[in-house]
């Protein structure tokens, strides 16, 4: 009965949505501020309508209502209440529904918060906003329900995936969701834009904050889901190149070069029609995304089934790339940028070149991912692209990447003179070159090794004196030797005033941390072995001693732990105790990995097999450094943060000051 | 003009991308599928004592087109497909199929738990001490199932859960021919 009623809602809203199309269709065409109003509380609806419907799910998750198809396929009268309300999107169905649930909660946010300051573009924007809503739901009464019954109902449920059952996966779908879903807005604000038909810079100022806030759930989405493979899987890794991976990142990478291109147009008025095209990509490799993780054409740890969504996506991507291009073509002549004439050496061109290396990226993450497709489409051969492809091209593209980032703040718009070049660049690149010949002498690692930290340390040098000086404020006047206080409160407003500058620097150095924990793996060592109760193995610097098995009771779950003492220089520092989970009559038992975290390195021990003999096979990895690639994150959201408290005067005062300026 | 350049070239890409992903939905094959040696090889013939005490062989059902599923109650793909299989049963069993299910590197007593739960009602058995059926057939994962035909031939081999449409699709064949 209730299920039913969460059916009926979600009925209701894609007909609300419907209207609402047709509404700001309507209102636009007649110039009709009433219709465009309405056209706004039908979003306000449909919000509600499928809130309702998610929590009817929720409902039936927690009530343990087995005739719904989808709880009972993702869950068990057994299963923790916490892992049932998150249990909803365990699966394709559910998660495709919080996907509409967080889409409808964005297009409710911006029907409301922009309807002043960007009044003109917002039923454009709005009306795209609803077409996309209008395709979920359309998948969600359809072929993607997560509330068809199930008939006869069954007793039992077949349980969730116990690799669900783990903190970092409640929270890290939601969070990819937030950044994926996200990134619907700042396409519907260009392509808003371009229907509208009269094109000023407003698009790009919201276009650009949004984008931040997709960044930033992006971004952590990504680090949780790193985390999650890291302690959950057992295999000592946080990323593999899988392709459901992969399609989270390409969107990240070209919303990353974006980030940065739209600051050429901020500032110089240019590169207008490659950032449409920068958000029309990010966009669809969102959807693209969802195509790979849901169509099942590609092999993956994300096991989702081969499914008939598959070729509804396809015709969607095929749409939205029809409609963002046809629309570009026609109004390509209001995107004309201004001829501007740069030196070579100039910060235009710095983000040119890093917008060229991101795509870059992007493409050949693209590329990889395809591949396999493309083998068997070509040449009949099954293969599958693994790491060293995605590293071995990634590398270096990184290593430029990352000195544009040491650079390019030093260079000056249109032309960079040669005595400000050779003053900021001096002490780091020769520091940094000499640093890179004593690597090379003293460690046995690869090049890439030696070119990624020597960039790094160039850059780091770089971003820390920019830091230092915003800090510091401007250079202080010949023989003073203190600031009063007049100056000391000028320099904090400025220091205020320019927080969007220093959330990019902080940003950066959390690339450079991350950049830390990357390099570490070229030190990292694993191994793996038998042995009995009582013998002893040496690792590293660390001696395992296998204590003991242990059988127990956790949760849900029956757990056989190999205790394993951990000796280093003759101390004893630590107990580990990885395990095997069986969860009970359901299903194949689960790693349960035990790890020692230093800030210098992990030792991380996973059971791979308990055997009949008493004895146990298990792997460790010293993986150095690794714990630099969780900091990051704070850096990452620390610096978003600050980015996004700064708001431009433009869109403090709406469109009305942008006009007045122009 | 020049940019009209880029508009075609640009289109030509997305075509081909689109294409290859039409492709990918449509006719390239299961990706988690991965190539048996034992496609259009005899099956290797095996005799087991089924849970209920009855001996079988694989020999005896010559003539008619045999399912044959490896299974286990530790697995999860296997509680997905066992409504499917025994559904397929139900149907095809009286028009003349078989049904073999082989509980691998499993306890008694937990297959018999498993059985009674999902109502799982054909021919049912445990692989020996050894594992030799599981080892003849090269099972690496289950569930994996062999779809064999009238003459004891091996036609088809699907790893994970089997699909009630592949099982309806070989099975209308073999019996209507």
């Amino acid at each position: 009965m209730i299920v039913d009623i969460g059916y009926y809602a979600l009925l209701a809203a894609i007909t609300m949505t419907l209207y609402g199309i047709l509404a700001g269709t309507a209102g636009i065409l007649k110039n009709n501020g009433n219709l465009i109003q309405s056209s706004r509380y039908a979003v306000l609806s449909t919000f509600s309508l499928v809130a309702v419907s998610y929590f009817v799910l929720t409902y039936a998750f927690i009530t343990d209502d087995f005739s719904v198809d989808f709880v009972a396929g993702h869950s068990s009268t057994d299963l923790p209440l916490f892992y049932k309300i998150t249990g909803v999107w365990g699966g394709m169905e559910g998660s495709l529904l919080l996907w509409e649930f967080i889409l409808s909660l964005y297009i409710a946010i911006i029907a409301f918060r922009y309807h002043k300051s960007n009044k003109a573009i917002l039923p454009y924007a709005l009306i795209v906003l609803n077409l996309i809503s209008f395709f979920i739901l359309f998948m969600l009464i359809g072929w993607s329900n997560p509330l068809a019954r199930l008939i006869p109902t069954p007793l039992e449920g077949q349980g969730l995936n116990p690799l669900l059952q783990n903190l970092g996966m409640v929270i890290h779908p939601p969070l990819l969701y937030l950044g994926f879903v996200g990134v619907a807005v700042p396409y519907a604000f260009a392509m808003g834009s371009l229907l509208r038909g009269k094109i000023d810079n407003e698009w790009a100022l919201v276009t650009r904050r949004w984008t931040l806030v997709a960044w930033l759930f992006l971004t952590a989405g990504m680090g949780m889901g790193g985390q999650w493979a890291y302690v959950e899987l057992g295999w000592g890794g946080y990323w593999a190149w899988d392709p459901v991976e992969n399609s989270s990142l390409m969107p990240w990478l070209t919303a990353t070069a974006f980030l940065h291109s739209v600051i050429v147009q901020e500032k110089r008025d240019s590169l207008k029609i490659w950032n449409m095209l920068l958000v029309t990509a990010t966009f669809v490799l969102t959807i693209l995304g969802t195509f790979i993780t849901r169509s099942g054409v590609l092999n993956s740890v994300h096991a989702f089934a081969k499914s008939p969504i598959g070729p509804a996506f396809l015709i969607f991507i095929a749409l939205i790339l029809t409609f963002s291009l046809g629309l570009l073509f026609i109004r390509q002549d209001m995107l004309a940028s201004k001829k501007q004439e740069a030196g070579l050496i100039s910060r235009e061109n710095s983000f040119l070149l890093n917008n060229v290396l991101f795509v870059g990226m992007a493409f050949t993450v693209l590329y990889g991912t395809l591949f396999p497709l493309l083998a068997e489409g070509l040449a009949d051969k099954k293969l599958s692209i693994q790491a060293p492809f995605f590293n071995s091209i990634m590398a270096p593209l990184a290593i430029l990447t990352i000195f544009l980032m040491g650079t390019t703040q030093f260079l000056g718009w249109k032309r960079t003179s040669r005595k400000m070049l050779a003053k900021n660049m001096l002490i780091p690149s020769t520091t940094g070159i000499l640093f890179m010949i004593a690597g090379a002498m003293t460690l046995d690692v690869p090049w890439q090794f030696i070119f990624l930290a020597g960039m790094g340390y160039f850059a780091g040098y770089q971003v820390l004196m920019e830091l230092i000086r915003a800090v510091r404020g401007g250079k202080k006047s010949k023989g003073q030797a203190t600031q009063n206080e007049e100056q000391k409160q000028k320099r904090i407003k400025s220091l205020l005033r320019n927080r969007r500058k220093q959330g990019s620097a902080i940003i950066h150095l959390g690339v450079l941390v991350f950049l830390v924990g990357i390099l570490g793996n070229y030190f990292g060592h694993e191994s793996s072995f038998t042995f009995y109760p009582g013998d002893e193995k040496t690792v590293g610097d660390y001696t395992v001693q296998f204590e003991k098995l242990e059988e127990s009771k956790a949760r849900n779950a029956d757990l056989v732990t190999v205790k394993l003492n951990i000796f280093k220089e003759g101390q004893h520092i630590t107990t580990l105790n990885p395990a095997k989970a069986f969860y009970p009559t359901s299903t194949q038992p689960m790693t349960e990995v035990s790890i020692y975290r230093t800030l210098k390195e992990d030792l991380y021990t996973s059971v791979a097999t308990i055997n009949n003999d008493g004895s146990a096979t298990i792997n460790v990895y010293i993986n150095p450094m690794v714990n630099f690639i969780w900091v990051s994150s704070f850096f990452f959201i620390v610096g978003t943060l600050l980015c996004l408290s700064y708001k431009s005067p433009q869109l403090k005062s709406g469109a009305k000051a942008l006009k007045q300026e122009a | 003009m020049n940019r009209k350049v880029y508009f075609l070239g640009g289109s030509i890409a997305i075509l081909g991308l689109l294409g290859l992903l039409l492709y990918g939905v449509f006719y390239a094959s299961n990706p988690k599928s991965i190539p048996s040696a034992l496609i259009d090889k005899k099956a290797s013939a095996f005799t087991v004592t089924t849970f209920d005490g009855k001996t079988i062989s694989l020999e005896e059902f010559k003539g008619k087109p045999v399912i044959l599923n490896f299974w286990a109650s530790w697995c999860v793909a296997c509680r997905k497909e066992a409504h499917i299989i025994e559904a397929a049963h139900q149907k095809y069993t009286p028009q003349g199929a078989v049904f073999i299910g082989i509980a691998i590197n499993d306890t008694r007593e937990d297959s018999l738990k498993f059985i009674r739960r999902y109502g799982k009602s054909y021919k049912l058995a445990p692989d020996d001490k050894v594992g030799n059926i599981s080892l003849n057939y090269g099972i690496t994962a289950v569930p994996e199932t062999f779809f064999i035909d009238k003459e004891g031939i091996i036609r088809y081999k699907t790893l994970g859960a089997v699909t009630a449409d592949s099982m309806e699709e070989f099975l209308e064949n073999q019996l209507r021919s």
